[in-house]
């Protein structure tokens, strides 16, 4: 049985997940895209989820839990063969960021014993969101603990949002939104 | 004068007796009504998230019948839309809303507004100057828009942080209140 602060814990491995492809991605997002302004996007976006990345790693530390380490490589859904591609790939990078965000959000309360199915699992580009052997189960987060987390996971899933937003106009201008962000 | 005989008179002594007796036990015992309670309305966070949905909906109408060609701002109100029906979709667990709903197809009162004002639920924190209607002034602009949109997502957002992790379906209602307003976000900056 899943202790309380495993699912917490769980939730954060799975956003550290989605960080490590986004460093990998957008490095390679950004030598494939044309515009100046889209490259230099990308670039602040590497910088961005590398920054997000290393505060997860040491949020995971000071639980006494291994942060789940990068893969070796991630592939794109389809092979990046110009801009439109790189765009999408950059698009699936941040959805998945908002689908671990969102799963952030329910952890939280599953730990505490909120009832209700938690969100469907997202197709991230790396799931192996382990708990690391050195896991701190147990008690239920405090109230503290749970709002801290809630704010994380919404300030995540919303910059996420956002960011998809982007690199979903480019692609289909028409369509820049999804109702259920991280859904 | 008439005769009255022993059994008469001793059944009238009796139930005179028996009138008397219930009179003083009816005024000491008190009565007990059997009065059906209504249930607990539904929790203001949601019905003023429905509401501010409701309102910007309405927005979409009115800004897509002066600009019907615009680009973008009909899939801007789906995803509106959708909100309306994945919150309705949830209210529905609440027994306070599926009777102020049933009320409603009979003609009586309009749903959402069984929460009285001021109650205080699970959940029901708003933020200042947001009530249950949700509505402001109606929205005809492009910018109005726009503005309503992030007036809603402040509003959501603080809705879903607020709502208390024990309480019977957080699990559902966090997360949706959660991409509701990262939705609105993006709705705003996608409005300018």
């Amino acid at each position: 049985m899943t202790a309380p602060q495993d699912a917490v814990v769980q939730a954060l491995q799975r956003v550290l997940a989605t960080q490590h492809a986004a460093v990998f991605g957008y490095p390679v997002i950004g030598v494939t895209l044309r515009s100046p302004g889209q490259v230099r996007r990308a670039r602040q976006l590497e910088a961005g989820h590398r920054r997000t990345r290393d505060e997860l790693m040491a949020q995971l530390a000071a639980r006494r839990v291994s942060p789940v380490p990068a893969e070796a490589s991630y592939a794109a859904a389809q092979p990046i063969t110009g801009p439109a591609d790189a765009q999408r790939w950059a698009l699936d990078l941040e959805e998945d960021c908002a689908g671990a965000y969102r799963y952030l959000l329910v952890a939280p309360v599953l730990a505490v014993g909120g009832t209700s199915a938690g969100p469907s699992s997202g197709t991230t580009a790396s799931s192996g969101a382990s708990v690391g052997p050195a896991s701190s189960g147990g008690t239920a987060p405090t109230a503290a603990e749970q709002a801290s987390l809630r704010r994380q996971a919404l300030t995540g899933l919303t910059t996420a949002a956002l960011t998809a937003t982007e690199w979903r106009s480019l692609l289909s201008p028409n369509a820049p939104t999804t109702p259920f962000p991280g859904l | 004068m008439a005769d009255i005989s022993r059994r008469t008179l001793l059944s009238r002594a009796l139930l005179g007796s028996a009138l008397a007796g219930g009179a003083l036990l009816g005024l000491t015992r008190p009565i007990k009504h059997k009065v059906a309670v209504p249930p607990p309305p539904p929790p203001v966070a949601l019905t003023a998230a429905l509401a501010r949905q409701r309102h910007l909906l309405d927005g979409y109408d009115l800004v897509l019948a002066n600009q019907p060609a615009h680009p973008g701002l009909a899939g801007l109100r789906a995803d509106v839309a959708a909100h309306g029906n994945a919150l309705r979709a949830v209210l529905q667990h609440y027994p306070g809303w599926r009777l102020s709903t049933s009320s409603t197809v009979s003609g009586s009162r309009t749903p959402g507004s069984s929460v009285p004002p001021g109650s205080r639920t699970p959940g029901s924190s708003l933020p200042p100057g947001t009530t249950a209607a949700g509505t402001g002034s109606p929205v005809t602009t492009l910018p109005a828009l726009a503005a309503a949109s992030r007036s809603a997502a402040a509003a959501t957002s603080q809705a879903c942080l607020d709502w208390p992790a024990t309480e019977a379906h957080a699990g559902e209602v966090v997360p949706l209140l959660g991409s509701i307003a990262a939705c609105l976000t993006s709705h705003s900056r996608v409005l300018g």
